[in-house]
């Protein structure tokens, strides 16, 4: 397993945790709670705020140990990680699509959808793409494993 | 012209070596051992900067560790 595959795995796990956290907070408060209590969209924020900072305390981390360890990317590692960007686009792309379809289906009959959204769509938006940075790494070494680059 | 393969002698030459490990080669050409994995096994071209570097590292001339075969 190459460096970048090990803090891969780092971040894809912070992530799930991350996400399982803030999904426990709004199925056990209810979304709309981000709304009519302060401080649940306090605890929220820095739920949020605390994830990314896992996330890039663990990049700080890793890097360090692993640069005393000798290489940690080479060549071969940044052609494979060119291709992590379009496995992020494409998750936070689908993520936005499947709030709009949601959405609209579900608040078209109002004509307006609760101002609590912008910012859950904001949340996911974020969380996805670091989780899909983490995510895209391990299935962009899988295929090369598999395919190789001629 | 027809589509061609990069062949290596890299397994052979580290045992030619005395049995320098993929690690060891991997530390003077300035690699990952996973890509020195991943060139024995013919998974991966290197660049022509890598390909000198580990042909100095054995004391030989490219060609005598990479060789183009055609399909």
């Amino acid at each position: 397993m190459t460096p970048q595959q090990k803090r891969a795995w780092y971040g894809l796990a912070i992530g799930i945790i991350w996400t399982l956290a803030m999904v426990a907070l709004f199925v056990i408060k209810g979304a709309t709670a981000l709304d009519e209590d302060t401080g649940m969209r306090f605890t929220a924020y820095a739920m949020f705020a605390a994830g990314v900072l896992a996330y890039v305390a663990m990049l700080y981390v890793t890097g360090w140990r692993m640069r005393r360890e000798g290489v940690i990317m080479d060549e071969r590692d940044r052609l494979i990680l060119r291709k992590v960007p379009v496995y992020q686009m494409g998750a936070v792309l689908v993520t936005l699509a499947a709030w709009s379809i949601i959405l609209t289906e579900v608040y078209h009959e109002e004509g307006q959808v609760p101002v609590v959204f912008p910012t859950l769509m904001f949340f996911s938006a974020i969380i996805v793409n670091i989780v899909f940075a983490s995510a895209g790494t391990l299935i962009a070494y899988w295929s090369d494993e598999q395919h190789g680059q001629g | 012209m027809g589509k061609g393969e990069v062949a290596n002698r890299i397994r052979r030459l580290r045992f030619d070596h005395g049995e320098m490990t993929q690690q060891d080669l991997a530390i003077k050409v300035g690699c990952t051992r996973q890509t020195i994995i991943a060139l024995e096994q013919s998974k991966y071209v290197p660049s022509v900067t890598l390909a000198f570097q580990i042909a100095k590292a054995f004391g030989v001339t490219v060609e005598d560790v990479f060789q183009y075969e055609e399909k």
